[in-house]
């Protein structure tokens, strides 16, 4: 979600046309963490109708369900989906009589071709709590109907799949008149456009740090050029051998720049070889895919990253941070009462260890409560037990009752609880060196991809 | 040799009718751009 305000200004400067569309595959709003934690519903859900808001403003055209987003249950996505101006779409999310939910698909006009947008929801397992109440059809019962009665009315037939990708490559090869999946799922890599028949299957990673750019030039053979991606994949080699032969070249020839290595030299002369084999090649290639489809569709897929240097959108900035005002708001009224067994404060270990309470009050660990007070965060049940002392996952709703001396990632944090040791410092040693899982459980990659035990420990003290 | 007096314009107008057909038949005059995404559940903002 901190990546909205980057999406947003990111989007401004790459649409330049009103020819585009903007789109999700789904698993926008929840996780399945979701599930079972009812403490955590209230904040999940204002958060989730920002980033509806936040879509609203950036002008989304649709997005798809994924099973995930049903973690918060079924009525509080069909609210998301009443505040947001573009549709939630699911073909084959259905009640217990077998009665759509949301909507399946939708029909939208731009640069002049007719586009289908259809939703289809992930198969396996629904988040617990709802698989009583809602059922997800295979896609098998519901997708060709639905193509066969859009066929007359569009162009082109898109899916924002939640669906697993083995599945989304078997409607690839099974319904020649889908031509484009988006698919969300758990990948985190970027997964560059495959053609299978005439389907195109794209997905963005999956942790939202990059937006995917699919520029296409729809014609009415409806057909993709066939063989572009493996002509595509030569071509590469091509430009990387012919960088390489034109540095060795410029340095005088292979005669000179080898004149010492015979070897060096064999293997210069088979990549020249191979360099001619596929100009011929690719050439060839283009060529049967102008005589194999008269006037095929083209594309080209970028993905742009949301790196820190992309300017944040004023608009969104303001539309997240009145969010988290509220979600704190709510989280201080619902706050619950409870002491921290076995906890005394870094203040209490500064008595006998004066030289490692200095050292650690100039780290980050010392100032971690206020770095979350500073944007309304220090009360977030999925950021606050990472920032303070004797709290995890699953005791995060205590924060705004903690005490004050435990508001920060202090010595106890790491060393275990000290009560017991400052009334028998012999008897109930603390645990001296953390154990790297005990840091990794709050520097996770996605948190801090830059973290080194080794190094980062001997930051502290 | 010399060319015809008028050649240039016979140049203008084979250059301009390449021009013309070059695209194919599309639907509008200009390509259309989808920017998608998949977000794995926007609630994991960042913090502090």
């Amino acid at each position: 979600m901190g990546g909205l305000s980057k999406k947003s200004s990111l989007l401004k400067g790459l649409a330049t046309s009103a020819d585009i569309l903007k789109l999700d595959a789904g698993t926008l709003f929840f996780d399945e963490k979701l599930t079972g934690q009812p403490r955590r519903l209230p904040q999940a859900i204002i958060t989730a109708s920002a980033m509806v808001d936040a879509y609203n403003l950036m002008g989304y055209d649709a997005i798809a369900i994924g099973r995930q987003d049903l973690s918060a249950g079924l009525h509080a996505l069909q609210t998301l989906a009443t505040r947001a101006s573009f549709p939630f779409l699911s073909a084959n999310l259905v009640d217990t009589n077998g009665s759509l939910l949301f909507t399946p698909f939708t029909l939208i006009e731009r640069a002049g071709i007719r586009i289908a947008l259809i939703g289809l929801t992930g198969q396996t397992n629904l988040p617990g709590a709802y698989s009583d109440t809602v059922k997800i059809s295979p896609w098998q019962h519901v997708l060709p109907q639905i193509v066969a009665k859009i066929s007359t009315k569009s162009d082109l037939v898109v899916i924002l799949s939640n669906l697993s990708a083995l599945e989304n490559r078997e409607i690839a090869e099974q319904m020649a008149d889908v031509h484009l999946i988006f698919q969300s799922g758990v990948s985190k890599q970027n997964m560059r456009p495959q053609l299978i028949n005439n389907t195109l299957i794209s997905q963005a990673g999956h942790d939202g740090r990059y937006q995917g750019q699919l520029t296409v030039h729809w014609t009415a053979s409806q057909k993709w050029q066939q063989g572009e991606t493996s002509r595509l994949t030569l071509q590469k080699e091509y430009d990387r051998l012919g960088w390489m032969i034109n540095r060795v070249r410029k340095k005088g020839g292979p005669q000179v720049v080898y004149k010492d290595n015979g070897a060096n030299l064999n293997a210069f002369l088979k990549k020249r070889a191979r360099y001619h084999e596929l100009e011929a090649e690719i050439k060839k290639m283009a060529q049967d895919e102008k005589m194999n489809t008269p006037d095929p569709a083209t594309y080209s897929n970028h993905f742009h990253p949301l790196l820190p240097s992309v300017k944040d959108d004023a608009a969104i900035i303001r539309l997240l941070k009145e969010s988290r005002q509220r979600a704190n708001k709510m989280r201080r009224q619902v706050a619950e009462t409870k002491r921290l067994n076995g906890y005394i404060g870094s203040s209490a270990c500064r008595s006998c260890h004066d030289p490692m309470y200095l050292a650690w009050s100039q780290t980050a660990h010392a100032t971690s409560y206020k770095t979350l007070q500073d944007r309304d965060q220090n009360n977030n049940l999925n950021c606050v037990y990472c920032h303070v002392t004797g709290l995890d996952d699953s005791t995060a709703y205590l924060a705004p009752s903690m005490a004050g001396n435990l508001r920060a990632v202090g010595c106890e944090a790491c060393h275990g609880p000290g009560k017991e040791h400052a009334a028998n410092p012999n008897l109930a040693p603390p645990s001296m060196t953390p154990h790297p899982a005990l840091c990794i459980n709050c520097h996770t990659p996605q948190r801090d991809d830059n973290f080194n035990y080794m190094l980062d420990k001997a930051k502290i003290h | 040799m010399s060319l015809p007096k008028n050649s240039h314009h016979l140049f203008f107008i084979v250059l301009t009718t390449c021009l013309l057909l070059t695209p194919g038949q599309g639907y509008g005059s200009t390509t259309l751009d989808i920017f998608y995404s998949n977000d794995v559940s926007g609630q994991t903002e960042p913090c502090g």
